[in-house]
């Protein structure tokens, strides 16, 4: 039987009960008199593989001794082959395969019918045997979890999923796994994807009247009409009318008035249908008439106004849904119609919270992804970025998509599709179908706003918004709309137009501010809202600009770049994220009297919790800068300020924790850079403790392991200011190796975005410098890390500046080796290391000259340089090289004029000077550079802050004892 | 087999009386096999302009007019038919994609040298990758790769078009037979010796037995 069905397959190839059979008749012996028996053999072994039952070689040679030499022979290279395809078919387009095997029973739970087949997986309904209780079994793909790791992160992420517990979310029961087989065990509910829906939606609405003849198995898909003709016209919201009410749909008169047009009959999920996919019919069907052709007419057609409100109403429970476990730390990651379930009672429920994360499909180069997954995905998925507001993103989609009809983008063309969603502006719903209500489409297209920015910022926003529409209320995304094009031309144009732009905004902040005040008091109160939604937006605009936060500060900065961002044609968009402005004291001023505003907001809005925390967040940005730009006193009073406004306030959200910690390593690292390290790492420890309690999002998980950073950083220079032998240097490595595991648990696509291979590199680092015996290995897999990222990102200072650091950093260990025991090879190699790095960090300090950080690298760097070769004996380079130290010296100095460190350092560098001179013969020269020390000196004796300094004290005497000496040989 | 199943399928009775939609349910039914089967012949200058779902698009739309045909002329198996207009598909879409750069349509559609080893040399060395533990084995299994991509190369287009359509378009011994116009023995008979000169090949590899099984 098994052999005929070999040559039979037209009927059975696709049927999984089948091709069970077939293994089920393992040691069939009946020959075909017209093959070779191996070839019947190599046959039924090959089908079973495909079905993906794992038999083996040997599993055969045991079964069919007879046979055994030619299988051990031949099927080596049948399972070449079968290899050879199965790569080259996940190569092209992979897909799951559909040769499922059929079950009847997985752990506890008899499977008693197939609810739906997918992407992901066959939903089977199921009974738990032990509690007698229906549920829903979701069997994953075989091919989804192909390692221990990846087993590993499907039970971690279910158990995550298996704590939400919310009314619009599908309940997780738990996780099982049977011959290899893994599945989720959920609730089931009594109800339909709203995929499922929309098809029948848009046959009832568009064009198609169903064929009653055709097949129709009239349970299934007349419940299915059922629950789309109700959403088309009665109200969802009513609790004591079953939702699911017959003879509403076939008889109706929307599907009798439709239109037809020419297209591929539909195949219904007939009682045939069983054993082929019903999405790929489907797929079929719809690839004949594409919905974007739809004539407009069939969309014009009266819709009951009810059926907008069941939209919205859907949209609420949703977003509900979201919010709630966002809250908890879980992104969906594939938010769509296919995994929103309408139950008879109207309630809609969330599937699949995480699982897309869970077997890790959310990356969007997945090779076994379905198209239609795609269509959902945001465009900041496409760089690596998933959060709330993507979440947000997919719902609106959903959304659009049930307002309008529509599939908002569709295409098999993964590449042009990614394109479209990147590139292309969506039409308007009111263009499709001026019906939709305004205000609808207003909520619908903030929600798929390219940028995550100008989204709803909350799953609870979007809620909220929608529940404002159901009432008759005002909408808040109204708000934006007025100024929306000003500040989204700004953001575009920022680079050209900077100052303009910022200017331009104030002017918009200074004159929404007033009017606000100005509403308030004359009580017109929505109008004062509306205004302080703008100003809030504008003043938001403007800090991002200066300040764009950790994750965003991967940006060009020269001007080249910055023409190839704005050109509108190139795709560079895509990946283009904030540019960073060149930072100025001028600059941080403005912003910082800016901080005013947010003041005057909050005293009008009688402290909403929403403005004081843009405050927060704008203090602790103004505070960023100052920080870079070394105005370390400025920057820890705004520090300051916001930690008390965030103390002050009564409840703190996840975001408010985050940037709580933020605040505090902001403050830690000026501590640090005043050279106080015990209250820099107490800052830092603040930090950790508050991201501990939150490490689910990638955000936060970032922050902490950046904040572990810190602390290993304060702590190290910490122990070397007093007795860097004192403590075992196992107990530093443990927190940054934690860190690295941490950064290696991010999703792989999040893992890909820039800063966390940055952050990873960093750590890679800190570790380098603490296992000194086996360096070189490390930092050759650093330096390419940091490579790839300076590639990719030619632009952004702070690459360059690590990957420049690294190769000083190997560079002076060299020199070091080679000082205590002479060897002219490691110097040269010194050298070169030092030529590459200052290659890399070519014109950082003249690019961002108020960067303090950049300017006294590259003097470290010339001074290297010099010493090196002094030491080779190229005395005249070794002067230049000096002379360029000392220069970059003198604006440091200039810079932070109270700090004697930096006079210090100089003060060393000259005396270098001068012992050089002296060697080179210029007396002269000497005798001129003696003099400006000697100045400088004096200058640092009424220093006040030096008398307290005794190494600094020390430090003047060995320099004053040093240019003695050089005088005498004068 | 194929006799049979022509008038043993309702569908297929109802696909000569004329009913569209029984032929849309069997398309979809051979569509896994059929998209397959134009995977591996599109020519990879096409590959971003041209996918095997707008092929398959295009030739269920040819299947449709051309089902008189089949009715009237076709007396082997739906399947094959099927794969016969696709292929005529493929043809078309290749004329009008790369006119006057295609050498040949008809040999470069027909027969898998070209399209073939692309797919073949690709796939292996991801598969290979796949595998990758520490940068020597990578080498090692990249030589492998590269003289198994060679083995197949090597062999004779008889063995090699036998093989493809087992194994890359899952055809069974029988569709085999039908398709390159043998008897199902000789064409059992042509599959087990295309396998042991194939498996000669991969003998002749270093390291084949170890890396793989």
């Amino acid at each position: 039987m098994v052999l005929n069905r070999l040559d039979d397959e037209d009927k059975n190839m696709n049927d999984p009960l089948n091709s069970h059979a077939a293994s089920e008749n393992f040691s069939s012996e009946q020959w075909d008199p017209d093959r070779d028996p191996v070839d019947v053999l190599a046959a039924e072994f090959v089908e079973r593989r495909r079905v993906g039952d794992r038999v083996t070689i040997d599993d055969y040679v045991a079964k069919f001794p007879n046979h055994a030499e030619e299988i051990r022979e031949l099927f080596p290279a049948v399972l070449a082959m079968e290899r050879l395809q199965r790569r080259a078919q996940q190569d092209s387009r992979p897909r799951i395969s559909k040769h499922e095997i059929q079950v009847e029973q997985l752990g506890d739970y008899r499977v008693i019918g197939e609810i739906a087949r997918g992407g992901m997986g066959i939903v089977y309904e199921a009974e738990q045997v032990t509690l007698g209780r229906r549920v829903a079994v979701k069997v994953l793909p075989k091919q989804v979890l192909r390692d221990d790791k990846d087993i590993q992160r499907f039970e971690r992420e279910s158990k995550t999923s298996a704590k939400l517990h919310h009314t619009n979310i599908v309940p997780v029961f738990g996780v099982g796994e049977q011959d290899g087989l893994h599945y989720i065990v959920m609730q089931f509910i009594q109800g339909v994807g709203l995929d499922e829906i929309l098809r029948e939606l848009k046959q009832l609405v568009c064009s198609y009247s169903p064929d009653d003849s055709a097949g129709d198995d009239g349970n299934r898909s007349n419940y299915v009409k059922r629950n789309a003709a109700a959403l088309l016209s009665e109200k969802l919201r009513d609790d004591s009318s079953s939702f699911a009410v017959a003879d509403t749909c076939c008889d109706s008169d929307l599907s009798k008035s439709v239109l037809s047009t020419h297209r591929m009959p539909i195949v219904e999920l007939g009682t045939d249908a069983g054993n082929n996919d019903p999405e790929q019919v489907a797929e079929s069907s719809s690839e004949e008439v594409p919905v974007e052709k739809i004539p407009q007419k069939a969309l014009t057609q009266p819709i009951d106004s009810e059926f907008y409100r069941n939209v919205a109403w859907i949209g609420v429970q949703s977003a509900n849904a979201l919010n709630y476990a966002h809250a908890h730390g879980t992104l969906h990651r594939d938010v769509k119609p296919g995994n929103l379930l309408l139950d008879d009672e109207g309630v809609v429920w969330v599937a699949d919270f995480g699982l897309a994360k869970a077997v890790e499909q959310d990356e969007v180069t997945w090779t076994g992804d379905i198209v239609g997954t795609l269509s959902y995905m945001a465009p900041e998925r496409f760089h690596g970025v998933c959060e709330e507001r993507s979440d947000i993103y997919g719902l609106g989609l959903t959304l659009y998509e049930l307002l309008t009809f529509q599939r908002a983008f569709e295409g098999h063309d993964r590449v042009a599709l990614m394109h479209r969603i990147a590139n292309d502006a969506l039409t308007l719903p009111r263009r499709i179908n001026p019906m939709i209500p305004r205000d609808l489409e207003t909520i619908v297209m903030k929600a798929v706003a390219r940028e995550p920015e100008d989204r709803y910022q909350t799953a609870a926003d979007l809620a909220a918004d929608l529940q404002a529409y159901l009432e008759d209320r005002p909408i808040k995304a109204r708000r934006v709309r007025m100024t929306e094009q000003f500040v989204r031309w700004c953001r575009r144009n920022r680079a050209v137009a900077s100052l303009t732009a910022t200017v331009a905004m104030l002017l918009v902040v200074v004159s929404l501010v007033t009017t606000v005040g100005y509403l308030r008091a004359s009580a017109q109160r929505e109008r004062a809202e509306i205004s302080e939604g703008m100003a809030l937006q504008a003043l938001d605009n403007i800090y991002q600009q200066f300040a764009p936060s950790p994750l965003q500060v991967t940006a060009p900065e020269t001007n080249a770049s910055v023409a190839v961002e704005i050109d509108p044609s190139s795709t560079s968009e895509l990946f283009a994220v904030q540019p960073q402005l060149p930072l100025s004291k001028d600059v941080t001023k403005l912003l910082d009297k800016l901080l005013l505003f947010y003041d005057q907001l909050s005293k009008q809005a009688e402290n909403d919790p929403d403005i004081v925390f843009q405050s927060i967040k704008a203090h602790r940005r103004v505070a960023d800068i100052q920080l870079r730009l070394g105005e370390y006193d400025d920057a820890q009073q705004r520090y300051d300020e916001a930690i008390q406004r965030i103390q002050k306030m009564d409840s703190r959200s996840n975001d408010v924790t985050l940037e709580f910690a933020r605040v505090y390593n902001g403050l830690g690292s000026v501590q640090l850079a005043k050279f106080q390290r015990e209250e820099a790492a107490d800052a830092h420890r603040q930090a950790l403790k508050l991201l501990d309690e939150q490490l689910a999002h990638d955000e936060s998980r970032y922050e902490y392991v950046h904040t572990l950073l810190l602390v290993h950083q304060a702590e190290r220079r910490w122990r070397r200011g007093r007795d860097r032998r004192d403590q075992s240097r196992s107990d530093s490595i443990r927190p940054i190796e934690q860190g690295i595991e941490l950064l290696n648990q991010v999703a792989d696509q999040q893992s890909e975005a820039p800063e966390f291979r940055f952050l990873l590199a960093k750590c890679y680092r800190a570790l380098a410098r603490e296992n000194r015996d086996n360096v070189s290995e490390s930092e050759e897999q650093i330096i390419r890390l940091l490579e790839s990222l300076v590639q990719q990102f030619p632009d952004t200072p702070e690459y360059r500046y690590e990957l420049a650091d690294t190769h000083a950093g190997n560079a002076f260990r060299l020199m070091l080796q080679s000082r205590s025991q002479p060897d002219q090879d490691r110097l040269e190699e010194s050298e070169q290391r030092l030529r590459r790095a200052l290659e890399v960090a070519s014109d950082i300090d003249e690019s961002h000259p108020n960067i303090l950080k950049y300017v006294t690298f590259k003097v470290r760097l010339y001074f290297m340089l010099a010493e090196i070769q002094i030491r080779s004996d190229e005395k005249e380079n070794a002067r230049r090289n000096l002379d360029a130290a000392i220069a970059r010296q003198q604006r440091v100095i200039q810079s932070q004029p109270e700090s004697h460190w930096h006079r210090l350092w100089q003060a060393r560098m000259q005396t270098q000077l001068v012992e050089l001179l002296v060697e080179l013969d210029r007396p002269d020269a000497a005798r001129q550079e003696i003099a400006r020390i000697e100045d400088s000196l004096e200058s640092l004796r009424n220093q006040g802050s030096i008398v307290e300094d005794q190494r600094a004290s020390g430090r003047i005497q060995k320099i004053r004892d040093q240019i003695t000496d050089l005088k005498k040989s004068l | 087999m194929a006799d049979e199943d022509r008038d043993a399928d309702p569908l297929l009775k109802r696909v000569r009386d004329g009913d569209e939609q029984s032929l849309a349910i069997l398309f979809s039914r051979h569509r896994d096999r059929l998209w397959n089967m134009v995977t591996y012949r599109l020519d990879r200058r096409l590959k971003g302009r041209v996918d095997a779902d707008d092929v398959l698009q295009e030739a269920y739309l040819d299947a449709t007019e051309r089902i008189d045909q089949f009715v009237m002329e076709h007396s082997g198996s739906f399947f094959v038919w099927l794969r016969l207009v696709v292929t005529q598909t493929l043809v078309n879409v290749h004329r009008r994609h790369l006119g006057a750069q295609m050498r040949d349509a008809k040999r470069d559609v027909s027969i898998y040298a070209g399209q073939h080893q692309q797919t073949a040399s690709t796939s292996l060395a991801l598969q290979l990758l796949g595998h990758l533990t520490s940068p020597s084995q990578a080498a090692v299994r990249e030589e492998t790769a590269r003289k198994l991509e060679e083995a197949v190369d090597d062999m004779s287009s008889i063995d090699r078009d036998v093989l493809a359509l087992r194994h890359f378009e899952q055809l069974t011994n029988s569709e085999v037979a039908e398709v390159l116009g043998i008897q199902k023995k000789a064409a059992s008979i042509r599959y087990v010796r295309a396998l042991k000169r194939l498996r000669e090949k991969l003998s002749e590899i270093p390291g084949f037995d170890r890396e793989w099984f």
